[in-house]
């Protein structure tokens, strides 16, 4: 792409979120001459480049936009939704054509002389025919706007509104055009001022200084070890002088990749402005911190998320005015983001004052839909049932119901806040309003952590999933408690499942009567403790990624480097806790109540029923079956002790069940599980039934199986798919 | 064996227990004495642990169990350092040779009845004096081991 045209676009872009503001902005303060001035010289600047470079239909757009906002600036005009709509409408053209433009090079093909006739309305003040209806189809939707019937149907209502209130303009500009002086535009030179202060520096550049002043750290770290070892050496001087400089340099790098949040929500004004024309509500929307800053890539995560929970606020939180009057509440409705600071952490809250969440449709809802048994809903307090909101499938289908419609895509808010370290909580009282609060870490690639030492290795445990340490050991030995094999320590009055790290990783384990650390971990809503046999220290690291030959393993995030140049693992306590054996939904769900319920509630699943070559029947929790597929035995290999069959471009570990003989020369259905990244495929006789009961399930104690269950009254073994799972990775015979 | 006769020139040989082996000495970003490995635990039998080498992360291969040739000694094995795309790693030797220079047609192809291990990952086999060169190609030995039979 030709330089030019790539700076006018880059420059534009900005230019044009800013304008989405600023147009919005004038609507609520008409006698913003600033405001108006900043508008004026954007769609000016865009004019005078496009007319350089010879994009016709753009700058036939943006000179009538022009026109029409020199206009109101000499106060001729008096600014008015109506007008503020028009200028929009222009705006999302400019947007298109800019699109077009990024896209293919050349200004895409299209007709505005409709838009440009209803902007020149303006300009003369004469009524537009009636005939000549403004036609949104002729627009391509710009990316965020209101569906076209909507643009319709508004706009017809609107060409009536534009005549009279476009002469009355008229008139007032007449008289004040005499009245007032005209005002004196801020200078060119000011705008040129400040784009001579900052530079355009690429993302790429950015990263690789962040890296440098990173590798500067760890060989600064390096340099300092070795000075303290030297008594009265004359390099102690220069290494600290280097040290702060290093120190400094690397907080200023850091600064580069800062973004106010605010840039993240740009579009929303704009947005909520829209769905109350649209939906005939009144909408104030408040923003507040939007300098808080906080890593480039954290901004770009948290974009999506916010816009959609704005719009569910917007479009299902806010009553319509009669509503709202009625309730007592006054009639503009409220929807505010604050963004700030607190202990090392972003926290931005979507605060509206609208209907809130209907906690008793959620939960017939969560109970429709499966995700949790009558009697432990209705169990459940509001607070915990709101939860189900965030919850994938929850509100999926019939988007038609006011309810349905507020959770719509929340589990996607939860999986792109949670994907960069965050996480998201909401808060809801029945005719007050809501509350979604989301946190965020300031950056991603710096961490401080909790460096632990186990069977011989050392790793680094993210501090921010810690909830606090505990020594345990000899005598309090006793603190452990043991059921069913699986041990639980007394946390105060919590029962806390305990996972022994160097087991998990099979490393070298110490004997019981050292005294160990039991490093209590929060993920989701979920509670455990890591045994640990020592804790190290606490440092700022520096993430790295992991190769992709170690990138599946689930139990690490990255690695990093220490001040010795050695290089550690980062623990990934979710990873761990879901290799520990507690299931995903566990982590998710969050009350311990929750959890307690759906253990016991386990027996109302849905089951798989197969031939195991076992006497009896055995089934699964069909919850927890990815696929089932057809393996002819002649694929199944051998590896490393383990039998393995090539599936989609990778290798699936399989276990055959107890009683299932692979014989070459046939097939067999195998049952996939899926956990994490990791799978395997559980090799059965044959496939029998998917039953849905409330079974009564009697604990067994062999190992493998879960316990037995009667289905069409016959006895039927529910199998362990945590120790299958241990089995397809070798880890138990 | 087209992008062997026309690219590769001059191979890197290093050896592994009692083979040697070649690999484009393009491929090569640096060989490196002993260094200190990180263990991952769980990781593949073949990933040795990673290693920093002036602060990136390199994935550390062990060649003896990649190439099925036994278990590695504890000496002092060689790092033959070679990127793939943006990631390094790093196949850990038992020596490194010279760099030699081969002619395109002194490359010939794999013997049919090479194994499939050896086969998923050799381009090519050189006659030298007194021995055989057998030519990697430096990705496919980066990719997951698929098992042999």
């Amino acid at each position: 792409m030709d330089d030019l045209l790539r700076d006018f676009l880059a420059e534009s872009a900005e230019n044009l979120a800013q304008l989405d503001r600023d147009v919005v902005e004038l609507e609520r303060e008409p006698s913003n001459t600033e405001l108006l001035h900043s508008i004026f010289r954007t769609i000016h600047t865009i004019k005078g480049t496009c007319g350089f470079l010879g994009l016709h239909r753009l700058e036939a757009i943006s000179h009538t936009t022009e026109s029409v906002l020199d206009l109101l600036r000499q106060g001729v005009l008096r600014v008015s939704p109506e007008v503020v709509s028009d200028i929009l409408r222009a705006v999302d053209v400019i947007k298109t054509i800019l699109a077009g433009l990024e896209a293919k090079e050349r200004e895409p093909v299209g007709d505005d002389s409709l838009l440009i006739g209803i902007l020149e309305t303006w300009l003369a003040g004469e009524p537009a025919p009636e005939s000549q209806a403004w036609d949104p189809t002729l627009l391509e939707p710009p990316p965020s706007s209101i569906s076209t019937p909507a643009l319709v149907a508004s706009r017809s209502v609107e060409v009536v509104e534009v005549n009279a209130v476009g002469a009355e303009a008229a008139r007032d500009a007449e008289r004040e055009h005499v009245e007032t002086p005209a005002h004196t535009p801020p200078g060119v030179d000011a705008a040129a001022g400040v784009a001579a202060s900052s530079l355009r520096v690429s993302i790429a550049v950015l990263d690789s200084l962040m890296n440098l002043a990173g590798e500067l750290v760890l060989t600064r770290n390096q340099l300092l070890e070795i000075c303290m070892r030297e008594e009265g050496s004359p390099w102690v001087g220069p290494v600290q002088q280097l040290s702060r400089i290093t120190a400094e340099l690397q907080s200023v790098v850091m600064k580069t990749r800062m973004q106010a949040v605010g840039s993240a929500w740009g579009k929303l004004p704009r947005l909520v402005r829209d769905i109350a024309r649209e939906t005939d509500k009144q909408i104030d929307l408040e923003l507040k911190g939007a300098d808080t800053e906080l890593d480039r890539q954290l901004v770009q995560a948290l974009q999506d998320p916010l816009t959609h929970m704005v719009r569910n606020s917007a479009d299902h939180g806010i009553e319509p005015p009669a509503v709202r009057r009625a309730a007592g509440k006054p009639e503009v409705g409220k929807i505010s983001l604050n963004a700030y600071h607190e202990s090392g952490n972003v926290i931005v809250e979507i605060v509206d004052d609208g209907a809130g969440i209907d906690a008793s449709r959620v939960r017939t809802k969560a109970i429709e839909r499966g995700l949790v048994r009558r009697e432990v809903a209705e169990g459940m307090s509001d607070s915990q049932i709101l939860r189900y909101i965030f919850e994938p499938g929850f509100s999926t289908a019939d988007s038609v119901t006011h309810l349905s419609g507020r959770g719509v895509g929340m589990d996607v808010v939860r999986s792109n806040v949670e994907r960069v370290g965050g996480t998201v909580e909401l808060h809801s009282t029945r005719g007050q309003g809501c509350t979604v609060r989301v946190k965020l870490p300031l950056t991603l690639a710096i961490v401080s952590a909790l460096l632990v030492s186990t069977g011989g290795e050392s790793f680094a445990i993210p501090q921010s999933c810690i909830t606090e340490l505990v020594r345990f050991g000899g005598a309090e030995r006793a603190s452990i408690a043991d059921l069913h094999g699986v041990p639980l320590f007394r946390l105060r009055n919590e029962l806390v499942p305990v996972i022994g790290l160097s087991a998990l990783l099979g490393l070298h384990t110490v004997s019981g009567e050292q005294l160990k650390t039991l490093v209590i971990c929060h993920v989701g809503s979920c509670r455990f403790g890591v045994v640990v046999d020592e804790v190290l220290d606490t440092q700022e690291i520096v993430v790295k990624p992991i190769g992709r030959r170690v990138r599946h393993l689930t139990c690490y995030s990255g690695c990093t480097i220490l001040g010795d140049g050695r290089v550690i693992m980062i623990l990934d306590p979710a990873g761990v806790a879901a290799m520990g054996g507690m299931q995903t939904a566990e982590l998710r769900a969050t009350e311990p109540e929750a959890r307690v319920a759906g253990a016991n509630g386990a027996a109302s699943e849905a089951y798989l029923l197969f031939d195991g070559g076992s006497t009896a029947p055995q089934a699964v929790p069909l919850s927890r079956v990815a696929r089932l597929e057809e393996v002819p035995t002649d694929r199944i290999e051998r590896a490393g002790g383990r039998m393995v069959v090539q599936y989609r471009g990778g290798l699936l570990p399989i276990v055959a069940a107890p009683g299932v003989s692979l014989t070459a020369g046939q097939s067999r259905s195998v049952i996939v599980f899926t956990e994490g990244s990791s799978s395997f495929g559980l090799a059965v006789n044959e496939i029998r039934d998917i039953v849905e009961d409330a079974m009564q399930l009697e604990l067994g104690n062999q190992p493998g199986v879960l316990g037995t269950t009667v289905v069409a009254g016959s006895a039927t073994e529910v199998l362990d798919i945590g120790y299958l799972f241990a089995r397809s990775r070798g880890e138990v015979a | 064996m087209t992008m062997l006769a026309t690219d590769v020139r001059e191979l890197v040989t290093f050896r592994v227990a009692e083979q040697w082996f070649g690999v484009p000495v393009l491929a090569v970003q640096e060989v490196l004495v002993a260094q200190r490995v990180a263990r991952v635990p769980l990781a593949p039998a073949e990933v040795t642990g990673l290693l920093n080498l002036r602060g990136q992360i390199v994935t550390a291969i062990n060649l003896h169990r990649r190439m099925q040739l036994g278990i590695a000694p504890d000496g002092a094995p060689m790092n033959v350092v070679v990127r793939d795309g943006e990631e390094l790693f790093a196949f850990v030797v038992d020596e490194v040779g010279d760099v030699v220079p081969v002619p395109d047609q002194a490359f010939e192809s794999v013997p049919a009845t090479l194994d499939t291990c050896w086969k998923g990952v050799c381009v090519g086999v050189v006659q030298r004096e007194s021995d055989l060169l057998a030519v990697l190609d430096p990705r496919r030995v980066l990719s997951d081991s698929t098992t042999s039979s």
